[in-house]
């Protein structure tokens, strides 16, 4: 099989990946999806979760905060405000921020929106791994 | 005539400064390195995002968000000056003072209220002899920006423009252009200024909006403003250590010349001293004799 698929996957800071692949996984915010080759152009924004990204190489699990996927012409960007390989997670850590963020009291809607975005930051790392 | 132990007091006091200038020299060349890749790294990420914005609105899509409201007349601006926390850097720190200080004049001279945000100590230090008021002053931020101090600027900046309480929003920095290049610059953030791409606008009516073109927009712009206070934090960051660099590198050719001169000026002085010296035994001996 051919790889088909052209992926970059930015963050703010650094370029996590730019190759070619078969398959990219995406958690898309209504659904998560996967782009094949040939895929209708498409944006979406994206919630935090895992994105994998499957070539000839083997596959590739990033866990990202929460972004947008561009695809176009079988080039797929991802542009994710931030972003982690599986191995760098540490489960006992996340788990703890987990916690804490939990515990956390909040006193205007911003604030609970940011909590809230945290909290599914955590757990999507978490699953990941576990 | 200085005397031979005051050159040499001289000499030494100036090789201690080339010691220190050509140490400084080699910290802001490591320093730049590293400041530099970081604005590269972040590049891709805004181009990306910009054109995403661009490419949206170019499809025909008619959006209303508060980011982009229109202004009908300017009340209030604000400016932020980007500089840093310490000199030794030649002209860095004042050229972002001189430019801000010019801005904030052009604005009133229009009748237009000004508040002004400054970053760095050096700006500060500036406004405050000069008793130019400044509405905040942020001296937090250290020698590599990160993503969350984008946010801290965009989140105010962002919240007092939606309320209409800024009708403006300037950045003024020094923009890094290339090695060689740094130049202060005065960017608008706000209002977003949309480049339309009308090339694609017949393709992108096809594309698939998840979950609508409206909500990506609206989570879309106010990262695209982020992108741009960070980006310019760290462009800022990298144009310091390279102004330091040069005036450090300056500084250390200037202690070598002097150097020289001053290793001449012993060794004349100590030759004549050994030629009056000699002409002194010389003449003693013949008045004996």
């Amino acid at each position: 099989m051919k790889d088909e698929l052209t992926v970059t996957l930015i963050a703010p800071d650094r370029k996590l990946f730019e190759g070619k692949a078969q398959m990219v996984s995406l958690p898309g915010e209504r659904a998560a999806f996967s782009v094949l080759k040939s895929h209708a152009p498409l944006v979406s924004s994206l919630e935090p979760g895992v994105v994998t990204i499957e070539s000839e190489e083997g596959k590739k699990t990033f866990i990202i905060d929460s972004g947008f996927a561009e695809v176009k012409n079988n080039n797929v960007t991802v542009l994710v405000e931030g972003a982690m390989l599986q191995d760098e997670i540490n489960i006992e850590e996340e788990k703890k921020l987990l916690e804490e963020e939990i515990k956390k009291t909040t006193t205007s809607e911003k604030e609970y929106k940011t909590k809230e975005q945290n909290i599914l930051k955590y757990r999507a790392r978490i699953r990941a791994v576990s | 005539m200085a005397t031979l132990r005051e050159i040499k007091k001289r000499t030494t006091a100036v090789k201690n400064t080339k010691q220190i200038t050509s140490t400084m020299e080699m910290v802001a060349t490591a320093k730049s390195k590293k400041a530099v890749d970081r604005v590269h790294a972040a590049q891709p990420y805004a181009h990306k995002i910009k054109e995403l914005i661009a490419s949206i609105s170019s499809g025909g899509v008619t959006i209303k968000n508060p980011l982009l409201r229109k202004v009908e007349k300017i009340k209030k601006v604000a400016i932020l000056a980007v500089a840093g926390n310490r000199g030794l850097c030649g002209g860095f720190n004042n050229n972002v003072v001189k430019m801000a200080i010019k801005r904030i004049e052009h604005w009133k001279s229009q009748g237009v209220e000004v508040e002004a945000h400054l970053v760095g100590k050096k700006v500060k230090s500036v406004f405050t002899f000069q008793k130019v008021p400044y509405e905040k002053s942020y001296t937090h931020i250290q020698d590599s920006p990160n993503y969350e101090n984008g946010l801290e600027f965009s989140e105010y900046f962002m919240k007092a423009f939606t309320e209409e309480k800024l009708d403006r929003v300037e950045i003024i920095y020094t923009a890094y252009k290339s090695s060689s290049e740094q130049k202060t610059v005065t960017e608008t953030v706000m209002p977003i200024e949309i480049e339309e791409d009308i090339k694609e606008k017949k393709e992108l009516v096809n594309t698939i909006y998840e979950p609508d073109a409206k909500l990506i927009l609206d989570s879309l712009l106010p990262r695209a403003i982020t992108t741009v206070f960070y980006q310019s934090l760290l462009e800022s960051t990298a144009s310091e250590q390279i102004a330091r660099r040069i005036a450090m590198k300056n500084a250390t050719d200037a202690a070598s010349d002097m150097i020289k001169d001053l290793t001449r000026a012993y060794n004349r002085a100590r030759q004549a001293k050994i030629t009056q010296e000699i002409s002194e035994i010389v003449a003693g001996a013949d008045a004996i004799g």
